[in-house]
């Protein structure tokens, strides 16, 4: 059974590898997250140039969160491996773990949304394991050390953005339909 | 009478002709198969290897999975069209009871029937339209049932008339007007079914749910006035929701108690509901549950904002304050024959929402 999940593990890890997007995702990705709360935007009555403008802010944003969360774990890659510090290549080849965040948008339906976003972003972790197995030879367990704190970051990152703007635009759409009645 | 019957019987001979026909091209079509598979034996044994297999089954999960989203998606976005007021759908809550015209009902108390997710139109199937009658002669002469509600609509009016998506409905419906089989049947009630959890699921999201409550309670405000309530006579609303429309119940009763201000009850029968709804306004809420029901028993599971793990949730913070009455009805299924609505549990239903009723009538 272990056995058969280490071999799954590896093949998904030679895949990722042989994809080779690079950094290129990550703005999809950031896209793909913005556009999953554009309701909250819609709801609140912003105009689409507005509307334009907070989207692309947002998936920058969270581009960015990204990128941090990946120059993170090269640096762990560097004090934990000794693999020498190359961001910029680390990065091209730890992009495409990040491909499960181009679905983000689906987090815009309806109840099943925690669901989907905590299975979506356990997948980019997961892919983030097999590549450090699959390109730089690290075992899992050590490979969990290495990319815990980027991911980390990532999350509160994320979480810090949804709480000051989707999730302030939810409350005041709640307050808003309140008041109608 | 003796024509009646002739036509009865010629109904029930074309049933059974088509029935006949099914079968014959049901088994025309696996001789096929089969035929095709022997043909083809080599390559029908590398389509139920292991491999590819696994892989028609993943692929057929995540397309499931997307297709669930954006029919979601799609329906938030009517929902919003509608709050949004593009369409001029939803009026002034503010101008609700102000008709002189109208008579004033000479009841205090204001039932409110939401049906469960297998509702398709306002009139409801002849068992739960029993169970409706039962429940009407049950209730004190001071109150009135207020039935016939599509829970799961914005407008007033069916599926079949619903905005956006009557395109899709009235196709069904003639297809299965046209074509009673069971398949036809069966793909009619998933199709309704899954809308209806749709809508069940928007009203239980803490995004979209404030919307789609508001609409809701809207909805019902207006058939209120429609029946003569108004809220200088009347004294509460009680809404009564079977299954999914427990959900719709909990999720519109403080928007409702706002807009016709007075008092605001649930009533849930085999409630399937989220402890998402905001209820710090609401005083009353019951459950009528059967010891045997499978859905309410799975809804626990699939809505975590009722287990104890979730202590600031809001069905529990409203549990710490207010007392959950509780009408447990031993033997009871979510449906059918052993059902809510079965003749044999009907008048224990029926007296749980009456004793239930009387319980919080003065208080």
């Amino acid at each position: 059974m272990l056995q058969s999940i280490s071999a799954g593990l590896a093949g998904m890890g030679e895949l990722l590898v042989e994809l080779d997007v690079g950094v290129g995702l990550l703005v999809g990705v950031g896209a793909s997250m913005s556009a999953s709360h554009l309701f909250a935007l819609l709801a609140n009555r912003l105009r689409p140039r507005q509307i334009l403008f907070h989207m692309v802010v947002d998936a920058l944003v969270l581009s960015l969160a990204f990128l941090i969360g990946i120059v993170s774990h090269s640096l762990m890659l560097t004090l934990v491996a000794g693999v020498p510090l190359q961001p910029i290549t680390f990065g091209n080849r730890m992009g495409v773990a990040l491909w499960p965040g181009l679905f983000y948008v689906l987090v815009a339906a309806p109840y099943i949304s925690d669901l989907i976003a905590v299975t979506l972003l356990a997948w980019v972790h997961l892919n983030v394991l097999v590549l450090l197995q699959s390109v730089y030879g690290v075992p899992l367990e050590k490979g969990l050390i290495i990319s815990l704190p980027g991911y980390v970051l990532s999350l509160i990152l994320i979480g810090l953005l949804f709480a000051q703007r989707w999730r302030a635009s939810y409350d005041t759409l709640a307050r808003e339909v309140a008041s109608l009645s | 009478m003796t024509g009646v019957i002739a036509a009865i019987q010629h109904h029930r001979n074309h049933l059974r002709c088509s029935r006949r026909l099914v079968v014959i091209v049901l088994v025309i079509v696996a001789v096929l198969g089969l035929l095709s598979i022997s043909a083809l034996r080599h390559d029908a044994s590398l389509i139920f290897r292991r491999e590819v297999l696994d892989e028609v089954t993943g692929v057929t999960v995540a397309v499931v999975l997307i297709v669930t989203a954006l029919a979601g998606v799609y329906s938030v976005m009517a929902d919003f069209v509608f709050w949004e007021g593009w369409q001029q759908g939803l009026p002034d809550p503010s101008h609700l009871f102000e008709s002189s015209e109208r008579m004033d009902s000479p009841h205090r108390h204001f039932v409110v029937y939401l049906d469960g997710i297998h509702q398709t139109e306002e009139s409801h199937p002849p068992r739960v339209s029993d169970f409706l009658d039962v429940l009407e002669q049950g209730i004190n002469a001071d109150m009135l049932l207020v039935k016939g509600i599509e829970a799961y609509t914005i407008m007033p009016v069916g599926l079949r008339a619903s905005s956006y998506s009557q395109w899709f409905w009235q196709r069904l419906f003639a297809l299965q007007e046209q074509h009673p089989i069971g398949l036809i049947r069966f793909l009619c009630a998933f199709f309704v079914q899954a809308n209806n959890v749709i809508k069940v699921g928007i009203s239980s999201d803490r995004r979209y749910g404030p919307v789609m409550n508001y609409e809701l309670a809207l909805k019902i405000a207006r058939r209120l006035e429609g029946v003569g309530f108004h809220p200088s006579r009347a004294s509460r609303v009680v809404l009564v929701g079977y299954s999914g429309g427990g959900e719709m119940a909990i999720g519109a009763a403080a928007m409702l108690q706002k807009i016709c201000h007075v008092p605001v009850q649930v009533i849930t029968v085999c409630g399937v509901f989220s402890g998402n709804g905001d209820l710090t306004s609401v005083d009353h809420v019951a459950m009528v549950v059967g010891s045997r029901d499978p859905v309410a028993t799975l809804g626990r599971i699939a809505y975590p904002g009722r287990l104890f793990l979730l202590p600031l949730s809001n069905w529990n913070r409203w549990q710490r304050t207010r007392s959950l009455h509780r009408y447990s009805i031993d033997g009871m299924s979510h449906n059918g024959d052993s059902g809510p609505f079965s003749d044999h549990y009907r008048g224990q239903v029926v007296a749980a929402i009456c004793r239930e009723l009387e319980l919080t009538t003065d208080r």
